[in-house]
């Protein structure tokens, strides 16, 4: 037999899973779901606030004249917020939930060795990320055109790549959580709290010449990259921590799953 | 060369001894019954055997190959394995579990599809095919975890209780498809259930507290503990002090007493003198004797024998026996 198809085989089982478990329709639902209401929001939001703000006297809010750039930027932001929050929710079962019910034990007694079980659900959350963040960035470029005029295309392009590398971080401390720890809810509440880890130091760093360095900044430098204050080079030194970090999980992870008891 | 082997296996979860040093040879092409009350180590022998759990201490061997947590992918082409309640990805249809099977196993497409919708048949769920697994019975998820062993056709089968969830009928079947692997395949499985075993088996181990009692062909174990004994029922109660009477015979191994009936089994080589002297001597105490009925012991009552022997019941809070035998 090919060395390959063992692996074939589980992702696409992996990929099924994902779809008939709502976990992918979930995701995209939700890149959807923003890629909707954001455009809207940035296209009508003065007006919206002009009409609440309609009887009140004394009190005058000034709204920023919002553009595609803005639209693309807040859809980016809502993405990796309740994106890599929804992102754990649903990949914190992928093995401890498994290993819980005994789907895992049977799997890794037919010829499945434990590390091709483990990368083929990184690689099946991967494609279903990437699906996500480029079906969600078309879907609001397109409705951002239609409202307010084309997105600019090249940082729109980056934004969404690095969206999408913000959230494979997340996928791997969650996954990892989920085959270090034996609970799902253990490996949820572990994820949530490390992704609230990497989120810490913007508030102490971020204008220092550290913070350049810190993983956050694949998500917060995404609105200056759309209007145009950051370049897609300004990202890089936030690659190798967010690398290391992502690689450190899943190498541990892997260690730690190929000697467990099942 | 033996199909597995076990040296000194223990294990131990928190302190609690589940193993304590088995040691156990099945030999190929045989059809091995395991046996053991409820808690007795059975799964965590197999469990360890598969590679999912870690040995304290010993080893064990699978077709002369040592027993790694995680088997290699080549030794777990030849070994098919059914735990006691198989669990599927449940997302998935039990044809598609089947084809994730054949595939893993390296069956060839042509082959793959007329064998999964043999099997798929053999085991009255081709109806049930295309449907989601989490939707399954107990039942017809033993039956697809039977037809997932069966697919790739191993050398050796590891099943744990395979027919526990089964209807007579599909029980019937399963145990005459196991027979029929003799001396093709070996066939290593756990069972509560002591008369499928002695339908289909030709060696057993007897587990209990996580110690073998015994192994065997189960010729040999007949033989060595099957006595021969003669069950009298009386019209009323026995004469008081006759089983003692009886017990103080050199050809008596056994006297228990029962209402209205005694039970008298044959000490090793008492049974022609037994059979001379025990009638008289029951017509000589005035009895009436209503029935005189030769009996055999079947493996249930040696299993039972054999664990009483290793004081079972004992701390179990209860008769010994039957409740967690069953």
């Amino acid at each position: 037999m090919k060395g390959g198809q063992p692996v074939k085989a589980l992702f696409i089982k992996d990929m099924r899973q994902l779809w008939r478990t709502f976990r992918l329709p979930a995701l995209l639902l939700v890149a959807i779901f923003f890629a909707l209401l954001d455009p809207i929001g940035a296209r009508y939001m003065p007006q919206i606030m002009e009409q609440l703000m309609r009887g009140t006297e004394g009190i005058t809010i000034i709204m920023p004249e919002m553009g595609p750039a803005d639209a693309m930027a807040s859809f980016f932001g809502d993405l990796a917020q309740l994106g890599a929050f929804i992102l754990i929710v649903i990949a914190m079962g992928a093995v401890a939930a498994e290993r819980e019910r005994g789907i895992s034990a049977w799997l890794l007694t037919r010829p499945v060795g434990r590390l091709p079980y483990f990368w083929s659900k990184f690689a099946a959350y991967s494609a279903g990320i990437l699906l996500t963040v480029s079906a969600g960035t078309l879907l609001a470029a397109l409705y951002t055109a239609s409202l307010m005029g084309t997105p600019p295309p090249g940082p729109t392009a980056w934004g969404s790549f690095f969206t999408a590398l913000y959230l494979e971080l997340i996928l791997a401390i969650a996954l990892a959580a989920s085959a270090l720890l034996r609970g799902q809810v253990a490996a949820g509440g572990a994820a949530f709290g490390f992704m609230i880890l990497l989120w810490l130091p913007q508030l102490f760093l971020d204008q220092t010449e550290l913070g350049k360095y810190m993983p956050y900044r694949l998500s917060s430098l995404v609105t200056g990259l759309l209007k145009g204050s950051a370049a897609p080079a300004d990202f890089l030194p936030a690659l190798p921590a967010a690398f290391i970090i992502a690689a450190a999980v899943l190498a541990a992870a892997s260690f730690s799953f190929s000697r467990a008891e099942l | 060369m033996n199909a597995i082997e076990i040296r000194g296996l223990s294990k131990s979860f928190r302190g609690h001894r589940a193993l304590q040093g088995i040691s156990l040879e099945v030999p190929r092409g045989s059809v091995y019954g395991f046996l053991g009350p409820n808690g007795a180590g059975k799964t965590t022998a197999i469990k360890i055997l598969m590679g999912l759990l870690n040995p304290s201490g010993g080893s064990a061997a699978l077709l002369g190959e040592e027993v790694r947590p995680g088997l290699s992918r080549e030794l777990k082409k030849r070994i098919g394995y059914l735990p006691e309640e198989p669990a599927f990805p449940e997302a998935l249809t039990g044809r598609e579990v089947l084809e994730f099977v054949g595939e893993v196993n390296g069956i060839p497409l042509q082959e793959r599809g007329s064998r999964i919708d043999q099997l798929l048949e053999r085991f009255d769920l081709a109806a049930a095919a295309n449907r989601r697994v989490a939707g399954y019975s107990r039942g017809m998820k033993q039956r697809l975890g039977l037809a997932c062993v069966l697919l790739p056709q191993p050398e050796v089968y590891i099943l744990d209780e395979p027919v526990s969830a089964l209807d007579p009928v599909g029980r019937l079947e399963v145990l005459e498809l196991l027979a029929s692997l003799r001396g093709k395949a070996t066939v290593f499985f756990s069972s509560h259930v002591l008369a499928d075993v002695e339908r289909v088996c030709d060696h057993v181990a007897v587990l209990y507290r996580g110690r073998l009692l015994m192994q065997s062909s189960l010729d040999n174990l007949l033989e060595r503990y099957r006595r021969p004994r003669y069950r009298i029922s009386f019209r009323e109660a026995p004469p008081p002090g006759l089983a003692d009477a009886l017990r103080r015979h050199p050809w008596a191994g056994s006297v228990e007493a029962y209402p209205g009936e005694l039970v008298v089994e044959a000490a090793p080589g008492g049974l022609a003198q037994m059979e001379a002297e025990l009638l008289p001597l029951l017509a000589g105490c005035g009895a009436v004797v209503t029935s005189y009925v030769r009996e055999q012991e079947d493996l249930e009552m040696i299993f039972l024998k054999l664990l009483r022997e290793a004081g079972y019941g004992e701390n179990e809070g209860g008769p010994a026996g039957e409740s967690a035998l069953h």
